[in-house]
Protein backbone atom coordinates (compact mmCIF):
# COMPACT_ATOMS: atom_id res chain seq x y z
CA UNK A 1 0.00 0.00 0.00
CA UNK A 2 1.29 2.93 -0.96
CA UNK A 3 1.57 6.34 1.75
CA UNK A 4 -0.38 9.54 0.60
CA UNK A 5 1.74 11.93 -0.37
CA UNK A 6 2.77 14.43 2.19
CA UNK A 7 1.30 18.38 1.57
CA UNK A 8 3.92 21.13 1.36
CA UNK A 9 3.66 23.35 4.12
CA UNK A 10 2.10 26.19 1.72
CA UNK A 11 -0.61 23.75 1.00
CA UNK A 12 -1.45 23.28 4.66
CA UNK A 13 -0.88 26.83 5.74
CA UNK A 14 -3.73 27.55 3.27
CA UNK A 15 -5.91 25.29 3.94
CA UNK A 16 -5.56 26.15 7.76
CA UNK A 17 -5.74 29.97 7.00
CA UNK A 18 -9.35 28.86 5.17
CA UNK A 19 -10.84 26.57 8.09
CA UNK A 20 -9.97 29.61 10.39
CA UNK A 21 -13.11 31.67 11.22
CA UNK A 22 -12.88 35.51 9.71
CA UNK A 23 -11.43 38.33 11.82
CA UNK A 24 -14.15 40.30 13.51
CA UNK A 25 -14.64 43.74 12.87
CA UNK A 26 -13.71 44.06 16.99
CA UNK A 27 -10.77 42.02 16.25
CA UNK A 28 -9.43 44.01 13.42
CA UNK A 29 -9.89 47.08 15.64
CA UNK A 30 -8.25 45.73 18.53
CA UNK A 31 -5.49 44.48 17.05
CA UNK A 32 -5.19 48.39 15.55
CA UNK A 33 -5.65 49.92 18.75
CA UNK A 34 -2.71 47.37 20.46
CA UNK A 35 -0.42 48.64 17.92
CA UNK A 36 -0.71 51.70 18.84
CA UNK A 37 -0.57 51.25 22.57
CA UNK A 38 2.78 49.06 21.99
CA UNK A 39 4.25 51.90 20.13
CA UNK A 40 3.43 54.61 22.62
CA UNK A 41 5.30 52.32 25.55
CA UNK A 42 8.08 51.52 23.31
CA UNK A 43 8.96 55.53 22.51
CA UNK A 44 8.43 55.69 25.77
CA UNK A 45 11.02 53.53 27.16
CA UNK A 46 13.46 54.98 24.01
CA UNK A 47 13.28 58.15 25.87
CA UNK A 48 13.70 56.72 29.44
CA UNK A 49 16.63 54.84 28.30
CA UNK A 50 18.31 57.61 25.56
CA UNK A 51 18.27 54.84 23.32
CA UNK A 52 18.81 56.96 20.29
CA UNK A 53 21.68 58.98 21.48
CA UNK A 54 23.57 55.66 22.58
CA UNK A 55 23.17 55.11 18.64
CA UNK A 56 24.27 58.26 17.26
CA UNK A 57 27.32 58.01 19.83
CA UNK A 58 28.53 55.51 17.38
CA UNK A 59 30.56 53.84 19.92
CA UNK A 60 30.49 49.94 21.70
CA UNK A 61 27.64 50.45 23.75
CA UNK A 62 26.07 52.59 20.52
CA UNK A 63 25.98 49.35 18.22
CA UNK A 64 24.38 47.67 21.55
CA UNK A 65 21.62 49.99 21.81
CA UNK A 66 21.46 50.10 17.52
CA UNK A 67 20.59 46.29 17.79
CA UNK A 68 17.11 47.45 19.49
CA UNK A 69 16.78 50.30 17.32
CA UNK A 70 15.29 48.41 13.98
CA UNK A 71 12.63 47.17 16.30
CA UNK A 72 11.00 50.17 17.34
CA UNK A 73 12.07 52.20 14.10
CA UNK A 74 10.18 49.10 12.34
CA UNK A 75 7.03 49.79 14.26
CA UNK A 76 6.69 53.70 14.17
CA UNK A 77 6.96 53.26 10.37
CA UNK A 78 4.52 50.67 10.37
CA UNK A 79 2.72 52.54 12.62
CA UNK A 80 2.34 55.96 10.49
CA UNK A 81 2.90 54.98 7.22
CA UNK A 82 0.89 51.72 6.72
CA UNK A 83 -1.37 50.80 10.28
CA UNK A 84 -3.86 53.27 8.58
CA UNK A 85 -4.12 51.20 5.10
CA UNK A 86 -3.53 48.22 6.51
CA UNK A 87 -6.88 48.71 8.39
CA UNK A 88 -8.77 49.98 5.90
CA UNK A 89 -7.29 46.98 3.74
CA UNK A 90 -8.61 44.65 6.52
CA UNK A 91 -11.91 46.07 6.26
CA UNK A 92 -12.11 45.60 2.92
CA UNK A 93 -11.45 42.38 2.57
CA UNK A 94 -13.98 41.65 5.35
CA UNK A 95 -16.91 43.54 3.24
CA UNK A 96 -15.82 41.42 0.10
CA UNK A 97 -15.76 38.12 1.88
CA UNK A 98 -18.44 35.36 0.49
CA UNK A 99 -21.51 35.58 2.49
CA UNK A 100 -21.05 32.36 4.01
CA UNK A 101 -17.88 33.24 5.48
CA UNK A 102 -18.83 36.56 6.67
CA UNK A 103 -18.96 36.95 10.56
CA UNK A 104 -19.71 39.78 12.65
CA UNK B 1 -28.12 49.32 22.39
CA UNK B 2 -26.74 51.89 20.03
CA UNK B 3 -23.80 49.95 19.26
CA UNK B 4 -25.93 46.31 18.73
CA UNK B 5 -27.85 48.78 16.10
CA UNK B 6 -24.02 49.90 14.91
CA UNK B 7 -22.93 46.62 14.35
CA UNK B 8 -26.18 45.33 12.86
CA UNK B 9 -26.59 48.36 10.08
CA UNK B 10 -22.57 47.32 9.39
CA UNK B 11 -23.14 43.51 9.06
CA UNK B 12 -25.85 44.47 6.70
CA UNK B 13 -23.59 46.47 4.53
CA UNK B 14 -23.34 44.42 0.81
CA UNK B 15 -21.06 44.92 -1.45
CA UNK B 16 -22.05 43.45 -5.20
CA UNK B 17 -20.81 39.51 -5.33
CA UNK B 18 -18.19 40.73 -8.61
CA UNK B 19 -16.00 42.53 -5.63
CA UNK B 20 -15.67 38.87 -4.11
CA UNK B 21 -13.19 37.92 -7.11
CA UNK B 22 -9.77 37.37 -5.56
CA UNK B 23 -8.21 38.97 -8.15
CA UNK B 24 -10.15 41.89 -7.45
CA UNK B 25 -10.03 41.30 -3.45
CA UNK B 26 -6.31 41.28 -3.18
CA UNK B 27 -5.39 43.40 -5.51
CA UNK B 28 -7.36 46.54 -4.07
CA UNK B 29 -5.92 45.60 -0.88
CA UNK B 30 -2.83 45.95 -2.03
CA UNK B 31 -3.69 49.63 -3.74
CA UNK B 32 -5.37 50.92 -0.29
CA UNK B 33 -2.10 50.58 1.97
CA UNK B 34 0.01 51.68 -1.14
CA UNK B 35 -2.02 54.74 -1.78
CA UNK B 36 -2.92 55.63 1.56
CA UNK B 37 0.91 54.98 2.68
CA UNK B 38 1.74 57.51 0.33
CA UNK B 39 -0.79 60.24 1.28
CA UNK B 40 -1.80 59.96 4.93
CA UNK B 41 1.67 59.75 6.45
CA UNK B 42 3.15 63.21 4.37
CA UNK B 43 -0.07 65.09 5.35
CA UNK B 44 -0.01 63.52 8.82
CA UNK B 45 3.98 64.32 9.48
CA UNK B 46 3.66 67.45 7.79
CA UNK B 47 1.25 69.30 9.43
CA UNK B 48 3.21 71.14 11.99
CA UNK B 49 5.67 72.27 9.12
CA UNK B 50 4.27 74.80 7.92
CA UNK B 51 3.29 76.50 11.31
CA UNK B 52 7.23 76.23 12.76
CA UNK B 53 7.69 78.28 9.02
CA UNK B 54 5.17 81.08 10.43
CA UNK B 55 6.59 81.01 13.76
CA UNK B 56 3.66 79.64 15.61
CA UNK B 57 3.85 80.73 18.96
CA UNK B 58 2.44 77.88 20.68
CA UNK B 59 4.90 74.92 19.24
CA UNK B 60 8.20 77.77 19.86
CA UNK B 61 7.08 78.35 23.47
CA UNK B 62 6.38 74.46 23.99
CA UNK B 63 9.62 72.95 22.58
CA UNK B 64 11.72 76.18 24.13
CA UNK B 65 10.34 75.26 27.26
CA UNK B 66 11.68 71.75 27.19
CA UNK B 67 14.90 73.47 26.32
CA UNK B 68 14.75 75.90 29.13
CA UNK B 69 13.77 73.33 31.53
CA UNK B 70 16.68 70.91 30.41
CA UNK B 71 19.14 73.59 31.09
CA UNK B 72 17.42 74.99 34.51
CA UNK B 73 17.80 71.34 35.91
CA UNK B 74 21.35 71.21 35.16
CA UNK B 75 23.33 68.60 32.76
CA UNK B 76 23.86 65.60 34.76
CA UNK B 77 27.08 63.20 33.02
CA UNK B 78 24.24 60.30 32.72
CA UNK B 79 22.18 62.06 30.71
CA UNK B 80 24.16 62.05 27.80
CA UNK B 81 25.81 58.24 26.86
CA UNK B 82 28.08 59.17 24.39
CA UNK B 83 30.84 56.73 24.20
CA UNK B 84 34.16 58.05 25.62
CA UNK B 85 34.88 61.04 28.22
CA UNK B 86 35.93 63.22 24.94
CA UNK B 87 32.81 62.66 23.23
CA UNK B 88 30.64 63.18 26.40
CA UNK B 89 32.31 66.31 27.15
CA UNK B 90 31.93 67.52 23.67
CA UNK B 91 28.28 66.48 23.86
CA UNK B 92 27.39 68.33 26.95
CA UNK B 93 29.61 71.37 25.51
CA UNK B 94 27.13 70.85 22.11
CA UNK B 95 24.08 70.88 24.23
CA UNK B 96 24.71 74.13 26.23
CA UNK B 97 26.04 75.56 23.34
CA UNK B 98 22.96 74.86 21.06
CA UNK B 99 20.69 75.56 23.78
CA UNK B 100 22.17 79.06 24.02
CA UNK B 101 21.39 79.54 20.36
CA UNK B 102 18.14 78.22 20.50
CA UNK B 103 17.22 80.13 23.66
CA UNK B 104 18.28 83.25 22.12
CA UNK B 105 16.42 83.06 19.21
CA UNK B 106 13.48 82.83 20.92
CA UNK B 107 14.18 85.47 22.43
CA UNK B 108 14.11 87.50 19.17
CA UNK B 109 11.59 85.92 17.37
CA UNK B 110 9.07 86.13 20.76
CA UNK B 111 10.17 89.75 22.28
CA UNK B 112 7.81 89.22 25.48
CA UNK B 113 9.08 85.97 26.26
CA UNK B 114 11.80 87.45 26.78
CA UNK B 115 12.45 87.29 30.41
CA UNK B 116 10.89 83.74 30.63
CA UNK B 117 14.18 82.43 28.34
CA UNK B 118 16.85 84.83 28.48
CA UNK B 119 18.04 83.63 32.22
CA UNK B 120 18.07 79.69 30.88
CA UNK B 121 20.52 80.99 28.03
CA UNK B 122 22.66 82.95 30.17
CA UNK B 123 22.27 79.45 32.32
CA UNK B 124 24.13 77.71 29.56
CA UNK B 125 26.43 80.26 28.55
CA UNK B 126 27.72 80.34 32.19
CA UNK B 127 27.95 76.46 32.30
CA UNK B 128 29.71 76.79 28.80
CA UNK B 129 32.30 78.96 30.58
CA UNK B 130 32.52 76.60 33.83
CA UNK B 131 35.85 74.71 34.46
CA UNK B 132 34.15 71.32 33.90
CA UNK B 133 32.95 72.16 30.27
CA UNK B 134 36.43 73.73 29.55
CA UNK B 135 37.59 70.71 30.29
CA UNK B 136 37.84 68.21 27.16
CA UNK B 137 39.36 71.17 25.04
CA UNK B 138 41.85 71.36 28.06
CA UNK B 139 42.71 68.23 28.36
CA UNK B 140 43.76 67.92 24.39
CA UNK B 141 45.51 70.89 24.61
CA UNK B 142 46.98 70.78 27.99
CA UNK B 143 46.40 74.33 28.45
CA UNK B 144 42.87 76.36 29.22
CA UNK B 145 41.57 77.70 26.54
CA UNK B 146 40.22 80.67 28.27
CA UNK B 147 43.44 81.41 30.55
CA UNK B 148 45.73 81.17 27.34
CA UNK B 149 44.11 83.26 25.12
CA UNK B 150 47.16 85.45 24.33
CA UNK B 151 48.75 82.11 23.25
CA UNK B 152 49.12 81.06 19.67
CA UNK B 153 46.99 77.84 20.12
CA UNK B 154 43.90 76.98 17.54
CA UNK B 155 41.10 75.89 20.55
CA UNK B 156 38.50 76.26 17.04
CA UNK B 157 35.61 74.30 18.34
CA UNK B 158 35.50 75.35 22.04
CA UNK B 159 36.05 79.13 21.11
CA UNK B 160 34.19 79.31 18.18
CA UNK B 161 31.20 77.81 19.34
CA UNK B 162 31.31 79.51 22.63
CA UNK B 163 32.07 82.96 20.74
CA UNK B 164 29.26 82.81 18.18
CA UNK B 165 26.99 82.58 21.53
CA UNK B 166 28.24 85.40 23.02
CA UNK B 167 27.99 87.35 20.24
CA UNK B 168 24.73 86.52 19.35
CA UNK B 169 23.64 87.18 23.36
CA UNK B 170 25.33 90.82 22.62
CA UNK B 171 22.99 91.22 19.44
CA UNK B 172 20.16 90.21 22.11
CA UNK B 173 21.67 92.26 24.87
CA UNK B 174 23.76 95.19 23.58
CA UNK B 175 24.89 95.62 27.23
CA UNK B 176 25.77 91.80 27.71
CA UNK B 177 27.51 90.96 30.85
CA UNK B 178 29.82 88.90 28.51
CA UNK B 179 31.27 91.70 26.43
CA UNK B 180 34.90 92.16 27.78
CA UNK B 181 35.12 88.25 27.00
CA UNK B 182 32.99 88.21 23.55
CA UNK B 183 35.92 90.84 22.64
CA UNK B 184 39.06 89.63 24.06
CA UNK B 185 37.75 86.07 22.71
CA UNK B 186 37.07 87.82 19.05
CA UNK B 187 40.31 89.46 19.49
CA UNK B 188 42.45 86.11 19.97
CA UNK B 189 40.73 84.29 17.13
CA UNK B 190 41.19 86.81 14.72
CA UNK B 191 44.90 87.26 15.46
CA UNK B 192 45.10 83.31 15.32
CA UNK B 193 43.37 83.40 12.40
CA UNK B 194 45.73 86.05 10.85
CA UNK B 195 48.86 84.47 11.52
CA UNK B 196 47.64 80.86 10.93
CA UNK B 197 49.41 79.94 7.63
CA UNK B 198 46.72 77.95 5.80
CA UNK B 199 44.23 80.11 7.65
CA UNK B 200 42.76 77.55 9.88
CA UNK B 201 42.72 77.20 12.60
CA UNK B 202 42.98 73.66 14.85
CA UNK B 203 40.55 72.20 16.92
CA UNK B 204 42.90 69.79 18.37
CA UNK B 205 46.78 69.53 17.95
CA UNK B 206 46.92 68.50 14.30
CA UNK B 207 43.20 68.63 14.08
CA UNK B 208 41.23 71.13 11.88
CA UNK B 209 37.87 71.18 10.45
CA UNK B 210 36.20 73.64 8.28
CA UNK B 211 32.95 73.38 10.13
CA UNK B 212 34.68 74.43 13.75
CA UNK B 213 36.33 77.71 11.76
CA UNK B 214 32.35 78.58 9.91
CA UNK B 215 31.49 79.14 13.83
CA UNK B 216 34.87 81.08 14.44
CA UNK B 217 34.40 83.38 11.15
CA UNK B 218 30.56 83.33 11.98
CA UNK B 219 31.23 84.96 15.80
CA UNK B 220 33.72 87.42 14.15
CA UNK B 221 31.60 88.95 11.71
CA UNK B 222 28.49 88.78 14.11
CA UNK B 223 30.97 90.47 16.74
CA UNK B 224 31.80 93.46 13.90
CA UNK B 225 28.22 93.65 13.08
CA UNK B 226 27.53 94.19 17.51
CA UNK B 227 30.58 96.39 17.69
CA UNK B 228 32.10 98.09 14.35
CA UNK B 229 35.03 96.40 14.86
CA UNK B 230 37.77 95.70 11.49
CA UNK B 231 38.18 92.00 10.66
CA UNK B 232 39.19 92.97 6.92
CA UNK B 233 42.68 91.53 7.70
CA UNK B 234 40.74 87.97 8.25
CA UNK B 235 37.30 87.82 6.78
CA UNK B 236 37.23 88.03 2.76
CA UNK B 237 40.31 85.67 3.15
CA UNK B 238 38.64 83.02 5.31
CA UNK B 239 35.63 83.58 3.60
CA UNK B 240 37.31 82.63 0.22
CA UNK B 241 38.54 79.96 1.81
CA UNK B 242 35.12 78.12 2.28
CA UNK B 243 34.69 79.24 -1.56
CA UNK B 244 37.76 77.40 -2.95
CA UNK B 245 40.44 75.68 -1.01
CA UNK B 246 37.61 73.94 1.60
CA UNK B 247 35.94 72.90 -1.10
CA UNK B 248 35.85 69.72 -3.22
CA UNK B 249 35.35 71.01 -6.68
CA UNK B 250 33.58 67.75 -8.26
CA UNK B 251 30.61 67.97 -5.65
CA UNK B 252 30.76 71.42 -3.90
CA UNK B 253 31.08 70.23 -0.90
CA UNK B 254 33.33 71.19 1.76
CA UNK B 255 35.87 68.60 3.03
CA UNK B 256 35.41 67.28 6.64
CA UNK B 257 38.86 68.12 7.71
CA UNK B 258 42.05 69.24 6.47
CA UNK B 259 45.45 68.70 7.22
CA UNK B 260 46.90 72.13 9.04
CA UNK B 261 50.35 71.17 8.62
CA UNK B 262 49.98 71.37 4.39
CA UNK B 263 46.19 72.58 3.82
CA UNK B 264 44.98 69.96 2.46
CA UNK B 265 42.12 67.87 2.31
CA UNK B 266 42.51 64.99 5.16
CA UNK B 267 39.16 63.55 4.72
CA UNK B 268 35.68 63.29 1.97
CA UNK B 269 33.55 66.21 1.55
CA UNK B 270 30.73 65.13 3.18
CA UNK B 271 27.07 66.52 3.81
CA UNK B 272 27.26 66.79 7.64
CA UNK B 273 30.07 68.98 7.50
CA UNK B 274 28.61 71.56 4.89
CA UNK B 275 25.33 71.84 6.15
CA UNK B 276 26.26 72.64 9.77
CA UNK B 277 29.12 75.27 7.91
CA UNK B 278 26.36 76.75 5.68
CA UNK B 279 24.03 77.09 8.71
CA UNK B 280 26.39 78.62 10.98
CA UNK B 281 28.20 80.99 8.35
CA UNK B 282 24.62 82.25 8.43
CA UNK B 283 24.78 84.04 11.44
CA UNK B 284 27.49 86.30 10.01
CA UNK B 285 27.18 86.60 6.09
CA UNK B 286 24.58 85.00 3.28
CA UNK B 287 26.35 84.75 0.16
CA UNK B 288 29.29 81.55 1.02
CA UNK B 289 26.72 79.96 3.20
CA UNK B 290 24.17 80.60 0.82
CA UNK B 291 26.23 78.73 -1.79
CA UNK B 292 27.37 76.24 0.58
CA UNK B 293 23.58 75.24 1.33
CA UNK B 294 22.70 75.39 -2.46
CA UNK B 295 25.16 73.07 -3.03
CA UNK B 296 24.38 70.32 -0.33
CA UNK B 297 20.55 70.65 -1.26
CA UNK B 298 21.86 69.77 -4.92
CA UNK B 299 23.75 67.14 -4.60
CA UNK B 300 22.76 65.20 -1.24
CA UNK B 301 19.05 65.92 -0.66
CA UNK B 302 16.67 63.38 -2.04
CA UNK B 303 13.06 62.30 -0.86
CA UNK B 304 10.66 59.23 -0.87
CA UNK B 305 7.02 59.23 -1.00
CA UNK B 306 7.28 62.83 0.36
CA UNK B 307 9.81 62.70 3.24
CA UNK B 308 13.10 64.71 2.77
CA UNK B 309 16.59 63.05 3.99
CA UNK B 310 20.14 63.99 2.99
CA UNK B 311 22.85 61.94 2.24
CA UNK B 312 26.50 61.89 3.59
CA UNK B 313 28.47 61.75 0.34
CA UNK B 314 26.64 63.38 -3.04
CA UNK B 315 24.75 61.65 -4.81
CA UNK B 316 26.32 59.28 -6.86
CA UNK B 317 29.39 59.03 -4.66
CA UNK B 318 30.83 55.27 -3.82
CA UNK B 319 29.77 53.35 -0.83
CA UNK B 320 28.99 55.48 2.37
CA UNK B 321 30.02 53.23 5.07
CA UNK B 322 28.39 53.12 8.28
CA UNK B 323 28.80 56.56 9.77
CA UNK B 324 30.92 58.09 12.74
CA UNK B 325 30.70 60.97 15.29
CA UNK B 326 30.04 63.42 13.08
CA UNK B 327 27.42 62.25 10.79
CA UNK B 328 25.60 59.55 12.93
CA UNK B 329 25.15 55.92 11.66
CA UNK B 330 24.35 56.21 7.67
CA UNK B 331 21.32 54.03 7.33
CA UNK B 332 21.69 53.72 3.10
CA UNK B 333 24.40 56.62 2.95
CA UNK B 334 21.58 58.90 4.83
CA UNK B 335 22.96 61.21 7.22
CA UNK B 336 20.79 61.98 10.53
CA UNK B 337 22.35 64.75 11.16
CA UNK B 338 23.12 66.42 7.94
CA UNK B 339 19.67 65.96 7.29
CA UNK B 340 19.09 68.10 10.83
CA UNK B 341 21.39 70.40 9.77
CA UNK B 342 19.48 71.38 6.58
CA UNK B 343 16.39 71.88 8.24
CA UNK B 344 18.03 75.38 9.46
CA UNK B 345 19.42 76.27 6.10
CA UNK B 346 16.35 75.43 4.63
CA UNK B 347 14.65 77.96 6.76
CA UNK B 348 16.88 80.50 6.72
CA UNK B 349 17.47 80.30 3.07
CA UNK B 350 13.27 80.05 2.50
CA UNK B 351 13.25 76.93 0.59
CA UNK B 352 9.63 75.94 2.34
CA UNK B 353 9.65 72.58 -0.14
CA UNK B 354 12.67 71.03 1.72
CA UNK B 355 11.73 72.65 4.91
CA UNK B 356 8.74 70.92 4.75
CA UNK B 357 9.31 67.30 3.69
CA UNK B 358 13.04 67.27 6.30
CA UNK B 359 10.37 68.42 8.82
CA UNK B 360 8.47 65.34 7.82
CA UNK B 361 11.63 63.03 8.43
CA UNK B 362 12.10 64.82 12.10
CA UNK B 363 8.83 64.21 12.82
CA UNK B 364 8.41 60.47 11.80
CA UNK B 365 12.16 59.95 13.43
CA UNK B 366 12.02 62.43 16.39
CA UNK B 367 8.40 61.37 17.63
CA UNK B 368 7.23 64.47 18.87
CA UNK B 369 4.90 64.50 21.88
CA UNK B 370 3.23 67.52 23.79
CA UNK B 371 2.27 67.41 27.45
CA UNK B 372 1.22 70.14 29.55
CA UNK B 373 3.11 73.55 28.25
CA UNK B 374 5.68 71.76 26.85
CA UNK B 375 7.05 69.50 23.67
CA UNK B 376 9.78 67.19 22.78
CA UNK B 377 11.28 65.03 20.57
CA UNK B 378 11.41 61.84 22.13
CA UNK B 379 13.79 60.09 20.59
CA UNK B 380 15.87 63.16 20.39
CA UNK B 381 17.65 63.57 23.96
CA UNK B 382 18.80 66.63 25.58
CA UNK B 383 21.28 67.51 22.55
CA UNK B 384 19.01 66.74 19.54
CA UNK B 385 15.64 68.56 21.39
CA UNK B 386 18.51 71.71 21.80
CA UNK B 387 19.82 71.27 17.81
CA UNK B 388 16.27 71.09 16.80
CA UNK B 389 15.01 74.10 18.46
CA UNK B 390 18.21 76.41 16.88
CA UNK B 391 16.84 74.50 13.42
CA UNK B 392 13.43 75.20 13.77
CA UNK B 393 13.88 79.00 14.89
CA UNK B 394 16.48 79.96 12.40
CA UNK B 395 16.75 82.98 11.73
CA UNK B 396 19.89 84.86 9.16
CA UNK B 397 21.03 87.83 11.32
CA UNK B 398 23.21 89.08 8.46
CA UNK B 399 22.39 91.97 6.64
Amino acid sequence: MRTPARKPWRQKWWESRLVRPAPTLRRITLELAAVYVLHFFASFALARFSVPESILSAGPGGRLALLGMPGFFALRLFVLLFAPGWFLARIWILLTRKRTEQRW
Amino acid sequence: MARHFLIRRIAALRLPEEYSRWWVRWPVAALLILVIAMILPRAWCGRDATRWLANDKSLVLAHARTVAAHVESGEKAEDLVAQGDLFKNEWRFGTCQMSALGLLQVCMQQPDHRAEFLPAAERAIDEMLSERMRAFDAVRWREDPLATLDGPQGHAAYLGYLNLALSLHRLVVPDSRFADLNDRVSAALARRLQASRHGILETYPLEAYPVDNAAVLSSLLLHARNTGADYSAVAPAGLARFSIAWLDPRSGLLFQSMNPRDGKPADAARASATALAAFLLSYGERAVSGALFAAVRDRCADSFWGFGYLNEYHIGSAAPGFGEIDSGPLIFGISPFATGFALGGARVFDDRRLFVSLYRTAHLVGTPAARDDRRVFVTAGPLGNAIMLVMLTARSEAP
